[in-house]
């Protein structure tokens, strides 16, 4: 028989993060189009050219942004239509079966037969990944046991919660000691304790275990706990990808909640030189990029709550969505100023359908900069766009009535383009928390 | 769900994670594993105890007759069965295990679409329906080899003289033979129709139907067509009922209907005469036809079912 030997980083070597190595993931104009007999071509991804580094990296974009189709050509399962791809150093379509002993991939959908235990699920995938009998059962066993399945892993899969699902499926790519793990959306499905407990685990393998992971997800804040790189995909084109640290920056956001007087604080907030928005019962405070800027934010808020003397409800770090990554401001994206005129519609009905009094303070000025925001950068989209916020303001009785939005329009002038920017941000904020 | 956490409660000592750097298997030791695996599913091994009824009451059922034929030989000097008739009058066995399988091995994968899984490793597109097919066969050789071998023992354990047990041999082989080509011809088959779907009653209606079906109009199609018994009238009075000696064209496309009728049209020209029961009239020289079409029809299922695999839709 053939024998197989993993090339990369020795068994001493695999305890220690290799951080010295190459890029993990190389890709150079990167495309796959389907053909789509139906409704034409469909481009899934588009000339994405990046190399990320070993370490527990993050792949975010919307559903349907390649996410997917990446990590299968990845694999080698997908031919891209033109471009280039290596993993590990292997090139994608001519070393694909190389790739494929040193890679262990976790689909997105459910994947596991009802009608088997654990343990022989697992066994046989190691056996299915190139590893003899004996071999595959001892490293079935360990790897369900890393995974935190112990007494369970005798009953039936079919018998299993989703998130005891989700381990054995996590516990199949690990079986085969793989160099890198593919994982597609690893907390689908979870509760917030579960996805909690499979954020710790893939950190763990990421640190402990010495592998890198690729994690696929739409959430952001979800992965940027435990990334150490990130990768950002938005209709099959490179956003960006970097560290990190590099994205937290520039997206950090605070929720402030208060039980009442939440028009009182965004007044108070904005006078402290802040641009809080509006996002349901909670205001959202941009963190600044340094330390010194987050901090000076943390001690606005807290003199502001402690001189209007509000009941503090939550205050935290936000979950950001990969929407409102997008629309940043920070990112110098020539699509940007299309998709903050695309998102006024939606910014329009979302702060009219939330109508409650305060809403106004913040909502009203803020849709009234975005309509001459859109006007002024794309005149096709512009008179649409105006429209919805414009009609929106007066539905919104409460918003002419309350003082603090009597007083704010004037500030909406003094900085159009921000204020606009945030407006886009939360639009696309509001659309995404509906699809959880 | 969410009481369970990733720290063990008691004492098992956390020994971390260790790497592997033992023997792998290459692509080929990965087939072997895969074909093993599924040859013992074919049979119900490493299945529950339900899984394992069909196919060894198949089993049973098949070999009653070769058992029977052991007494009868033994008490009456009487053949119970000819060898080269077996598969066909058995038939209706062969179709039940492969309705009862075939979605067993080849569905359930689809349908749990834990297919991603194997093409995520070493394996290639057509290394898995190549070792499904392989295991398929194998198992149908089970079944329809191990019956024709009881039949020989039992009756050559009643058979004196080096001469006639050399006559039982000649007579033995063909109906080996024709257990292999019962075994690949159904198995490409029934993989073929159970690939596309992947749900269990759905592939085993389609192998059903399509077996027994295809057995029923071929059957009356070459009735319909000519090749039906007539009576004879002796001139005393009396009679007896005769099939057509040529019966022209019809009878014999119609035999290319169904797979079985195929298989044993194409054994009356290799044979090179038809048994006075024969449901399918002797071909003559139109038997390469059967032939041809035959070996065609296996590399077509083949060849299908290769291709399913290539779709991205399965993953």
């Amino acid at each position: 028989m053939t024998t197989a030997t993993t090339p990369t980083a020795g068994p001493a070597g695999a305890a220690v993060p290799a951080a010295g190595l190459a890029a993990v993931i190389e890709a150079s104009g990167l495309t796959k189009r389907y053909p789509g007999t139906s409704r034409g071509p469909v481009t899934a991804l588009d000339g994405l050219t990046l190399a990320v580094p070993p370490g527990v990296i993050g792949l975010v974009g919307a559903n349907g942004a390649g996410k997917s189709t990446l990590i299968k050509i990845l694999l080698g399962l997908l031919a891209p239509t033109s471009g280039s791809a290596a993993v590990l150093g292997y090139d994608v379509v001519d070393q694909a079966e190389r790739i494929r002993t040193l890679v262990g991939y976790m689909p997105e959908h459910d994947c596991l037969p009802p009608d088997v235990t654990a343990t022989e699920f697992v066994t046989h995938m190691g056996r299915m990944g190139g590893l003899p009998p004996t071999a595959a059962k001892e490293r079935a066993a360990e790897a369900l046991r890393h995974v935190g399945l112990h007494e369970e892993r005798y009953r039936l899969t079919g018998t299993y919660s989703t998130g005891m699902k989700q381990r054995v499926k996590l516990a199949q790519a690990l079986v085969g000691d793989p160099r890198l793990l593919l994982l597609d959306e690893p907390t689908n499905g979870l509760d917030p304790a579960g996805r909690e407990a499979m954020l710790d685990l893939i950190e763990r393998i990421g640190a402990e275990f010495g592998i890198s992971i690729l994690v696929a997800s739409h959430l952001l804040g979800e992965i940027e706990q435990i990334c150490d790189s990130l990768v950002a995909i938005d209709s099959g084109k490179l956003l960006r990808a970097a560290s990190m640290s590099a994205f937290t920056k520039a997206s950090a956001v605070l929720a402030v909640e208060v039980d009442e007087g939440t028009g009182q604080l965004g007044a108070a907030l904005k006078a402290a030189g802040l641009e809080p928005r509006r996002d349901g019962r909670a205001l959202l405070v941009r963190l600044g990029a340094t330390d010194e800027e987050a901090d000076r934010v943390y001690d606005a808020i807290r003199d502001a709550v402690a001189d209007l003397g509000l009941p503090l409800n939550r205050l935290e770090r936000r979950r950001h969505r990969v929407e409102e990554l997008f629309a940043d401001e920070r990112f110098e994206d020539d699509r940007f100023d299309d998709e903050a005129a695309l998102g006024a519609p939606a910014a329009g009905t979302a702060f009219a359908g939330t109508g409650a009094t305060d809403i106004g303070s913040v909502g009203a000025p803020v849709a009234a900069a975005l309509s001459a925001d859109s006007l002024a950068d794309s005149p096709a989209d512009g008179p649409a766009a105006a429209a919805d916020p414009v009609a929106a303001a007066p539905t919104d009785p409460a918003a002419a009535a309350d003082s603090s939005a009597a007083a704010d329009p004037a500030a909406a002038p003094a900085d159009p383009p921000s204020a606009g920017t945030t407006a886009g941000g939360a639009a696309t904020g509001n659309e995404s928390a509906d699809e959880h | 769900m969410s009481t369970e956490t990733a720290t063990p409660s008691g004492v098992i000592h956390d020994i971390g994670y260790r790497t592997y750097d033992g023997e792998r298997v290459g692509r080929l030791g990965i087939v072997r594993a895969l074909y093993w695996h599924s040859l013992r599913s074919a049979w119900g091994l490493g299945r529950g105890p339900k899984a394992k009824i069909v196919p060894f009451m198949a089993l049973v059922i098949m070999c009653l007759p070769a058992v029977a034929n052991a007494f009868s030989v033994s008490r009456t000097g009487i053949r119970a069965i000819a060898y080269d008739e077996y598969m066909f009058s058995f038939q209706l066995v062969l179709v039940l295990y492969l309705a009862a399988v075939t979605p067993e091995l080849i569905s359930r994968d689809i349908r749990n679409r834990t297919l991603p899984l194997y093409f995520s490793r070493p394996l290639r597109r057509t290394d898995y329906p190549l070792a499904k097919v392989s295991a398929l066969i194998t198992a149908m050789l089970v079944l329809t080899a191990v019956p024709e071998l009881l039949l020989y023992v039992g009756t050559i354990g009643s058979l004196h003289g080096a001469s006639e047990v050399w006559h039982e041999t000649r007579a033995f082989l063909p109906g080996v033979e024709l257990a292999v080509v019962y075994s690949v011809t159904f198995a490409i088959l029934a993989a073929l129709l159970s690939c596309f779907t992947g749900r269990r009653a759905f592939a085993t209606g389609a192998v059903a139907v399509f077996f027994f079906g295809t057995w029923v109009v071929s059957t009356a199609m070459v009735h319909l067509t000519g090749f039906r018994p007539h009576y004879h009238h002796d001139p005393d009075g009396g009679g007896y009922f005769v099939k057509p000696e040529s019966p022209g064209l019809g009878p014999k496309i119609s035999g290319l209907l169904n797979p079985a009728n195929m298989i044993e049209g194409m054994k009356e020209w290799i044979v090179g005469r038809a048994p006075d029961k024969a449901e399918i009239p002797y071909p003559g020289g139109f038997g390469a036809v059967y032939l041809i079409v035959l070996v065609a029809l296996c590399a077509l299922g083949l060849f299908l079912l290769m291709r399913r695999y290539q779709k991205a839709s399965l993953l």
